[in-house]
């Protein structure tokens, strides 16, 4: 166990300690080790790897120890999280579990599920899933209609009575591999849309739950569909207090202070680009002298080089114990658009053979899977919600008109209906 | 670690002192009609201003304290920059500064020479200077049809030249009879017209800035550096510049904010719609962006730096706030509509000083060639194909 660092250790020393321990474990686990390997294959080469990380100290860096974590600081999880991201490591599948799922859990549950389910997560033992959109609710979220009612029938002296969950939750990343899950739902319809909402964890095991998978564009099999059908759950397994689920799913968004997205949105970086360019030639020209790809690639050293002070700023502000600016923001809005146009002119440059998918090719190093997967301008908040959210937040603007404002949920129903 | 700590947080508390008085001077002396006044007369220059702000020590606030400076170095004019911008005043402080210090780094002979006395004209702000930079037609440092030197005189034209009409020295790139490019400090005279100068005031999109061609026929000149020290003028000048872009792109983006949420349209505020909303979180965007770019270009202006780095970072710089400058201008009179088009409101003066700006330094085509050679320079790209 190479964990217990001084406590004065520096952030660099930190950062060095960590480059060291991931040029000697991470190759096993990335790139040449993952060619080839079918999903199974993939996601046990995974739970290896965040094994491997919670035994050396890197599992729930920010997370309290008695739960499995490392008890480290924000900026050590941003300096292990950039110096990982430099290998193509089997991470997806924890990527939505430890991030919101596992700390929300950790901040509501009764003290001895958390000490029994904290360290199970953390050695990827156990990974969770986070049940909030569904058909009819997406970046409105409030407007979800998963209903849990008491069960009167199961009142036992121990538990009280539980509750009975019904309906449907939609794009649940990781669904079929998750042990347990958060879900938000609606335990009151004759309150205002945001307060009659209540949150719990589920076990995904339990009877009335199905997973069904989602076949994305790229073929990724992340995405399911969740369909709970008179599902049981204990009281003792909800979050916060009845009606307080909207705050509390907000609160599991916002749990990451700030967010680390890959500056290249986990397409292959500039470099890259320009390396098909100098491999084409264009009407008989090199394509390193096309406008539209200079132009492109100017544009994107431009963002990339912003986006890189502002993140150094980012850090700073942390270190000095400020919260970093709002401009932190826009790094996922500027991304998702430049990883998705790159994508689209290194595929135009290369001409119609760029239409082939190579087996095994990934979107981290090939533009082509890149731009068969245009879900970073969606996941997490579409641009357009972004938009609206920076313009609220950050520059003051007003509030969209919103119809629905302070109307009791079983009304808008109805009028929806009539 | 805590000594530097503290250093960066004495300097930050300084730089913010500047900028808050900066903010208190221009909002106290800068107001619409006399920026429409300067824009009605071609060659305008508002000199008045220029004196306020030399008597504040301006020009010297990068220089240390032992050179009567306020030793707050390139961040400290940086700051001046952009707060020039935010309230769309055109002086030549960044000419002048970025005169001096040439001046005084590439002249061996500029003690004996009777010249001496510009240094002590440019740090008081009693004299100033513009850039002639003819080559930016071309290339950023090709000279083809721009500027000769011959025995210590210069022969040439140089067309529309910021602060040209009002300057009393510019600095100019030219080559010499050995085919080297490389920087001339020259005397444009004052009232009467220096040995050899003529000035042609040229009526432009942007009057407030002093803009004449400068026509040099065997003009006595100094000579203050070499191609490195060019290069480096331009990298330091499209920093600075920078700064006043964003500074202007700000204001423009206030202005715009302010008016979506005065302007009452079908009910509510305009800046309710979100055709509105996201047109102005795009410009807070390009801001952003802009922003860290010039921070990022502002620590590789010394000299001595590695000069590829240092371009690759002035030349995101420039294209990051042409960007910036010029969409935020743009829209706001979209923003403000009808008004938008008009002399009554703020919005032309900020739409007129972001082409100038963008202009002045070489357009950003310029600027995008020179920084993508750059790049696959450094990265050892070149055609396989």
């Amino acid at each position: 166990m190479d964990h217990n660092e001084s406590p004065s250790e520096s952030l660099s020393d930190y950062r060095a300690r960590a480059i060291q321990w991931l040029a000697r474990h991470a190759p096993a686990h990335s790139g040449a080790a993952r060619h080839g390997l079918a999903f199974e294959q993939d996601l046990a080469l995974g739970r290896a790897w965040q094994a491997l990380k919670a035994q050396h100290g890197y599992a729930g860096i920010t997370l309290p120890t008695i739960y499995g974590g490392a008890g480290g600081t924000e900026l050590q999880k941003l300096a292990f999280t950039e110096e990982e991201m430099r290998y193509d490591l089997p991470t997806v599948y924890y990527s939505v579990s430890l991030s919101n799922p596992l700390p929300i859990f950790l901040k509501y549950a009764p003290e001895a599920m958390r000490r029994e389910r904290g360290p199970a997560a953390l050695r990827g033992e156990e990974i969770w899933c986070q049940m909030f959109s569904e058909p009819g609710a997406g970046s409105d979220l409030a407007a979800l209609r998963t209903r849990a009612e008491r069960d009167t029938e199961r009142d036992t002296e121990s538990e009280g009575a539980g509750w009975r969950i019904n309906g449907q939750k939609l794009w649940t990343s990781w669904a079929q591999i998750a042990r347990w899950g958060v879900i938000v739902v609606r335990t009151d319809p004759t309150v205002a849309k945001h307060a009659g909402l209540s949150y719990f964890f589920i076990d995904m095991q339990a009877p009335g739950v199905t997973v069904r998978p989602i076949r994305r564009l790229g073929g990724e099999h992340d995405l399911n569909e969740v369909f709970l059908d008179n599902v049981y759950v204990p009281d003792t397994q909800r979050l916060g207090a009845v009606g307080a689920g909207f705050r509390v799913a907000i609160e599991t968004l916002m749990i990451e202070r700030y967010a680390v997205v890959d500056e290249s949105g986990y397409a292959p970086p500039l470099e890259a680009f320009a390396r098909v360019a100098a491999g084409q030639r264009i009407a008989g020209r090199s394509a390193l002298d096309n406008g539209e790809f200079r132009a492109a690639l100017a544009q994107g050293l431009v963002e990339r080089i912003g986006l890189r002070n502002i993140h150094r700023r980012a850090l700073d502000a942390m270190a000095a114990g400020r919260e970093p600016g709002p401009e932190g923001s826009l790094r996922k809005l500027l991304l998702g658009r430049t990883r998705q146009r790159l994508a689209a002119l290194a595929m135009d440059l290369q001409g119609p053979q760029a239409l082939q998918l190579k087996p095994g090719a990934r979107g981290g190093t090939d533009f082509t899977p890149a731009w068969l997967d245009p879900s970073l301008r969606i996941a997490g908040g579409t641009d357009e919600v972004l938009l609206n959210t920076l313009a609220e937040r950050v520059l003051g603007l007003p509030q969209d008109h919103r119809p629905d404002k302070g109307k009791p949920f079983n009304q808008l129903v109805a009028e929806k209906a009539a | 670690m805590n000594d530097m700590n503290d250093l960066s947080k004495n300097q930050d508390d300084e730089l913010a002192a500047v900028r808050h008085e900066a903010q208190r001077l221009l909002r106290e002396q800068v107001d619409a009609p006399r920026l429409e006044a300067l824009l009605d007369v071609p060659g305008s220059f508002d000199r008045a201003l220029w004196q306020l702000v030399a008597g504040q020590g301006w020009p010297a606030v990068a220089l240390g304290e032992d050179q009567g400076g306020a030793g707050l170095g390139w961040a400290g004019l940086a700051v001046l920059q952009e707060e020039l911008g935010h309230a769309n005043v055109a002086l030549p402080l960044a000419a002048s500064a970025l005169t001096l210090a040439h001046w005084q780094a590439g002249s061996d002979s500029r003690a004996t020479t009777p010249h001496a006395v510009w240094a002590d004209g440019l740090r008081d702000g009693s004299t100033t200077a513009c850039l002639a930079l003819p080559a930016l037609g071309a290339g950023l440092l090709v000279d083809g049809h721009g500027v000769q030197c011959a025995g210590g005189r210069l022969t040439g034209c140089i067309s529309t030249v910021a602060f040209g009409a009002v300057a009393d020295l510019a600095l100019v790139a030219a080559r010499d009879e050995g085919g080297r490019d490389g920087l001339w400090l020259l005397a444009l005279g004052g009232a009467e017209q220096a040995p050899g100068v003529t000035r042609e005031v040229v009526a432009t999109i942007d009057d407030a800035r002093g803009v004449a061609t400068l026509r040099l026929a065997g003009a006595p000149a100094v000579r203050v550096g070499d191609r490195a020290a060019l290069a480096l003028l331009l990298d330091r000048a499209a920093t600075l510049c920078a700064f006043e872009q964003l500074g202007g792109a700000r204001a423009s983006l206030a202005l715009a904010i302010d008016h979506a949420q005065q302007r009452i349209a079908f009910g509510q505020p305009i800046a309710r719609f979100q055709a509105i909303k996201h047109k102005l979180v795009e410009i807070y965007a390009a801001i952003e962006i802009a922003r860290g770019c010039a921070l990022n270009a502002l620590a590789w202006l010394d000299d001595g730096v590695d000069a590829i780095e240092r371009h690759e970072a002035a030349a995101a710089a420039r294209l990051a706030a042409n960007h910036a400058h010029e969409l935020a201008a743009r829209d706001c009179i979209n923003v403000f509509g009808a008004l938008g088009v008009t002399r009554e409101a703020a919005p032309h003066r900020h739409y007129r000083r972001a082409r100038a700006l963008a202009l002045e330094l070489g357009s950003s085509a310029l600027w995008r060639e020179s920084l993508i050679d750059n790049f696959l320079a450094r990265q050892a790209i070149a055609p396989t194909a």
